[in-house]
């Protein structure tokens, strides 16, 4: 058995832990997402979705009260500030709702930020951050500041950015949230693509079922619980062959 | 049974750079394949070299560091020659690829790595973590 890219195990979260306020917001997940794999979290908003992807991708590491973060095998917790800050930058490349872009640098250099934290010359980062937006058809806006680009445009920069220091996990947090129809089909695109074609593992979070659907494996959340894990392929082939009594025994 | 992992050692005395590299190896899964160790200076790199049973088969060594020269203490370049040099000079490491990069692209420094028998002069900053794997993968074919 391969180890699994991400493993969470027993994980419980407290915001304001011991206060009047203390919101009790992840209780005791267990989760597996193997690599290459194209999972999401979903669950209405508060259900702790947001939170969950904050641990696995190094933001809110230090202040899990309980659990294993476990990146191929590897607790997240034990790391040390200095590694979990090299970890937030080659480990994991995150898409914000609200995009995040910095309003004083031009889109190239948004996008070549991430590379600076590496210590790479200001020369290769320009050269692969061009490559970035070459990818996603943005090259002609490289030299433009984020406020004068339509919402679907700050969106890709955004996708290239996280991109940058190419890193195996995405997290694609309600990715879908600012744009219109059309640019929301082509970020589906897009992710599906850093999928199938990079081999990149994906955990989007989002309350929108329909951006579900190039989704391989979806984790129900509620109220801070894991409620439900489902595979909709794997249910759809297993429909096919076999009989509808032994389906309903195998996904009640 | 499977293949005994081959061993690569990185010797650089910025704990980034260490921490890069091992984080490069973690993430993209290359710890299943590879055994890597880290160190910070050369005194700590001939221990792991001089030990045939963690002797590694490719080296990536930093080339400006702190070394011990006649008992004193000093920091240049030399530091990753004497390295490089007493590696191939010895007929039991001579086999050990190394490769050396530094942050200073001077023809000099890459001409002479490169005749004290290096495998290859990379410029620091100028290697993404996707130059990184490519370059150790390299090495799987002779």
């Amino acid at each position: 058995m391969s180890t699994p890219l991400v493993k969470l195990e027993d994980i419980n979260f407290y915001y304001n832990r011991g206060k009047p306020s203390e919101v009790h917001a992840l209780k005791n997940i267990n989760l597996e997402i193997e690599r290459g794999e194209y999972a999401a979290f979903f669950g209405p908003s508060g259900c702790g979705k947001t939170t969950l992807t904050y641990l696995i991708g190094g933001i809110e590491t230090e202040n899990t009260d309980e659990g294993h973060i476990l990146i191929d095998g590897r607790d997240l917790r034990g790391l040390t500030k200095k590694e979990l800050a090299v970890y937030r930058q080659i480990g994991v490349g995150i898409i914000f709702q609200q995009f995040n872009l910095l309003p004083s640098l031009t889109v190239l250099d948004n996008v070549a930020l991430p590379m600076a934290f590496l210590g790479i010359s200001v020369d290769r980062r320009r050269k692969e951050a061009m490559k970035l937006l070459d990818r996603f058809s943005m090259t002609s806006k490289a030299d433009r500041f984020p406020s004068e680009l339509s919402g679907g445009q700050q969106q890709r920069v955004s996708i290239a950015r996280a991109l940058a220091n190419n890193p195996p996990l995405i997290i694609a947090d309600e990715p879908l949230g600012n744009l219109d129809s059309e640019n929301a089909n082509k970020a589906l695109e897009f992710l599906k693509e850093l999928n199938e074609k990079d081999g990149r593992t994906i955990i989007m979070v989002t309350h929108e079922s329909w951006s579900l659907r190039d989704v391989r494996t979806i984790f129900y959340l509620k109220d801070g619980e894991l409620i439900r894990k489902e595979q909709p392929e794997k249910m759809k082939e297993a429909k096919k062959k076999l009989s509808e009594h032994l389906y309903h025994k195998l996904f009640p | 049974m499977e293949a005994p992992k081959k061993k690569i050692l990185l010797i650089d005395d910025n704990e980034i750079v260490r921490l890069m590299f091992s984080n490069v190896f973690w993430l993209h899964g290359l710890d299943h394949k590879y055994e890597l160790n880290t160190v910070g200076t050369i005194d700590e790199a001939f221990v792991f070299i001089d030990n045939p049973s963690t002797r590694p088969n490719i080296i990536f060594t930093g080339l400006v560091m702190p070394f011990k020269k006649d008992g004193k203490k000093a920091t240049s370049a030399e530091a990753g020659f004497s390295l490089l040099s007493r590696v191939k000079n010895n007929p039991d490491t001579q086999t050990i690829r190394v490769v050396v990069f530094s942050g200073y692209n001077e023809g000099e420094y890459r001409t002479q790595a490169m005749s004290l028998g290096a495998e290859m002069y990379l410029q620091k900053g100028e290697n993404m973590p996707q130059d990184l794997i490519g370059i150790i993968e390299s090495f799987d074919t002779p």
